[in-house]
């Protein structure tokens, strides 16, 4: 068992009291404050210091007493020192501002009193595309990146003719396939009359073609009609096959190469003429409507399955005698058949489908005017604009046009005007979702010409005409407008001869600002790429002038405020002040 | 020239001059200005050194035993 060694020990009051001289070397140890003194053999109790120093220098301590009590004292003396220490941001080396500035930092520890930029409130923070300025209109990028509300006029161009076959061709079709690119079938007049596709790649005012690619060797004589399926990345064209019998030929697309099934799809087993189709976004299927015979004309659904490449078709739906037929499908989903009556005196017609899985019903059918009799060439396309259908066609060799508009399966007319009056024909029609205008192409005497459409109202008013090919008779002159490259293609077969195309880009200005994508106001000056910060809604914006307090703000096409809505209608804020806007939208 | 010709039905589908050339794999034949997607080495042969009908076009004659005979399911087409 190990000894146990004990210091000579008593209370601070009794060391004192008693004033003890220690032995040299001996120790004395205070039990209530835990000191200890070591005796010399000569000093009292009271004159000895503690062992280990007698001063706070003696421990290499620099605060005072006063401050290590402070400290001992915890809260209430540690917040006088810090009052006394520290009571402002002075006090911290921060040089004051004027009234009414905000402390910035630089991210790197260095304080600054600056200028409020905006009026507080919830702000986002995206990488610049193209410059900001302090108050601009911002709306948000596909790609995440924001931007400032910006318009481009665009003034109207026809490139120049680009020839697309070395012989002629005839019975042409044609859909955009995105990518500026757009795809064609025609019957081959100098490969036998064969069923030939080609892809066409626009840039900006010209076109060019891949290698044709006959998909069906034998003779096509009647009007096809080609589809693109977006959702599948499909093409199906509809045209003849075997003994002239109705057949559907799917292909995929791969940049300008076009691999078709070798299977075709058989539509109709007997002869099929006149086709025509439009995709149906909504149930993403495609209609197709044709002539099985002279004296009526069909309409069905048409399902694309892209793991083997193959269509099946829905029940066929007979609703009139038309050869000349073109369709179209509203905003909401409803068709549109309009159609050339051959049962009731060639008169202008159109009738209403409504898709339901794979079954189409038809409404009342509506004449557009029963006065036009030995009507033909009849093109519709949807202004997804307006909310209404254009309709155009040829009566009497005159060029005629109105508006329809759709109610749940009825369509009605605005009035009928003519465009054209010297032998028009051969019309095709476009409609370009960026300047919301439809084009109307056709054959005027010996030359081709266009013209820009636009709805006012229940009234369409037409453009001068612009001349895309001087010379020879002009067929077909399919109209193919491709959103990616906001172009219009026209292809044609001039004088029987060569197939050609122009590219058309119609005139306007676009914006990139659409119903969804503004999402504030850029709160300072930002060069492209860099990191900017826009005020979002419920800030308030200190960046505007000659606002109105109390008035409603709307985003303009070209980023401007105004009290009147643009199209579309953009709601950017109250005006509180005349510099001050609160984001709203 | 050459012909090109459908096996099962011995139908002449295309002329070419002799001295173009004609690629035929399993999928497609291949042409110098243009593809044949619904013919191939499996259902096509290319016939050389005929003499086709001076009103030859596409499907309207069969070729057989280097004989030229009329389609008899030939429908001249219309414009």
């Amino acid at each position: 068992m190990a000894d146990k060694i004990q210091l000579r020990r008593d209370t601070a009051a009794n060391w004192t009291s008693a004033n003890t001289v220690l032995s040299q070397g001996e120790q004395g140890y205070e039990t209530d404050t835990g000191k200890m003194k070591v005796g010399d053999g000569t000093t009292t109790w009271s004159s000895l210091s503690y062992f280990g120093g007698s001063t706070l220098s003696d421990l290499n301590v620099t605060a005072t007493s006063t401050e290590l009590n402070y400290v001992d004292g915890v809260t209430s003396a540690i917040q006088t020192q810090l009052d006394a220490k520290a009571e402002t941001l002075t006090d911290l080396g921060i040089t004051d501002g004027t009234n009414g500035q905000v402390l910035t930092t630089d991210g790197s520890g260095t304080f600054t009193f600056a200028t409020a930029s905006g009026g507080g409130g919830s702000s986002f923070e995206a990488v610049a595309s193209g410059t900001l300025a302090n108050g601009d209109t911002v709306i948000v990028n596909a790609d995440g990146t924001v931007s400032a509300v910006s318009q481009v006029v665009q003034t109207a161009a026809v490139g120049t003719q680009v020839q697309m076959t070395t012989g002629n061709v005839n019975s042409i079709d044609g859909v955009s396939i995105g990518n500026n690119k757009i795809a064609i079938c025609y019957r081959d007049y100098n490969n036998s009359n064969y069923g030939t596709a080609v892809i066409g790649t626009i840039s900006d005012t010209t076109i060019s073609f891949g290698t044709p690619v006959v998909f069906y060797s034998g003779t096509w004589n009647t009007t096809p009609a080609i589809e693109w399926h977006p959702e599948k990345q499909r093409l199906v064209v509809f045209g003849p096959g075997l003994y002239g019998f109705g057949y559907g030929y799917v292909a995929s697309v791969s940049g300008t190469t076009l691999s078709f099934n070798s299977t075709a799809y058989q539509l109709f087993n007997s002869t099929v003429t006149w086709y025509s189709s439009v995709y149906d976004p909504t149930t993403e299927q495609i209609v197709v409507s044709y002539s099985p015979g002279s004296n009526n004309a069909g309409v069905r659904i048409v399902t694309v399955d892209e793991s083997d490449d193959s269509l099946t078709f829905g029940t066929l739906l007979y609703f009139d005698a038309a050869d000349y037929r073109d369709l179209c499908m509203t905003n909401d989903g409803k068709l549109v058949i309009a159609y050339i009556d051959d049962n009731d005196s060639s008169r202008p017609k159109a009738i209403v489908g409504t898709i339901s899985g794979t079954t189409i019903s038809v409404g009342s059918i509506a004449t557009i005017n029963s006065s036009h009799t030995s009507s033909s060439y009849i093109k519709c396309v949807f202004d997804t604009n307006e909310n209404k259908v254009v309709i155009v066609y040829v009566y009497n060799s005159d060029g005629y046009g109105t508006v329809g508009t759709v109610s749940d399966t009825s369509i009605s007319f605005g009035s009928v005007s003519a465009w054209d009056t010297d032998s028009t024909q051969f019309l095709g029609l476009a409609f370009d979702s960026n300047t919301n205008k439809s084009i109307v192409t056709g054959r005027h005497n010996s030359v081709q010409e266009l013209r820009e459409v636009t709805i006012s109202g229940t009234s369409l008013s037409f453009s001068d005409p612009v001349n895309f090919s001087a010379g020879g008779d002009g067929t077909f002159n399919v109209a193919v407008y491709d959103s990616s490259s906001q172009r219009v293609a026209i292809i044609y077969s001039l004088s029987q001869t060569t197939g050609y195309a122009n590219v058309y880009r119609p005139s306007g200005s676009t914006t990139n600002l659409t119903a969804e994508n503004y999402i504030g106001i850029s709160d300072g000056a930002y060069s492209d790429g860099a990191n900017a910060t826009v005020q979002i809604v419920g800030s308030v914006d200190d960046a505007q002038s000659g606002l109105t307090p109390g008035q409603a703000y709307y985003v303009q096409g070209d980023g401007a405020l105004s009290t009147d809505a643009d199209t579309p209608s953009v709601f950017a804020g109250t005006a509180v002040a005349a510099t001050k806007l609160i984001v709203k939208g | 020239m050459k012909t090109i010709i459908e096996n099962a039905t011995d139908i002449s589908k295309y002329i070419f001059e002799d001295d173009v050339e004609i690629s035929l794999d399993e999928t497609s034949i291949t042409t110098p200005g243009f593809i044949i997607a619904d013919m191939n080495s499996s259902n096509a042969t290319v016939v050389e050194d005929v003499t086709p009908p001076e009103d030859w076009i596409g499907c309207k004659y069969l070729h057989a035993d280097s004989e030229w005979v009329l389609n008899p399911d030939w429908i001249e087409p219309v414009d």
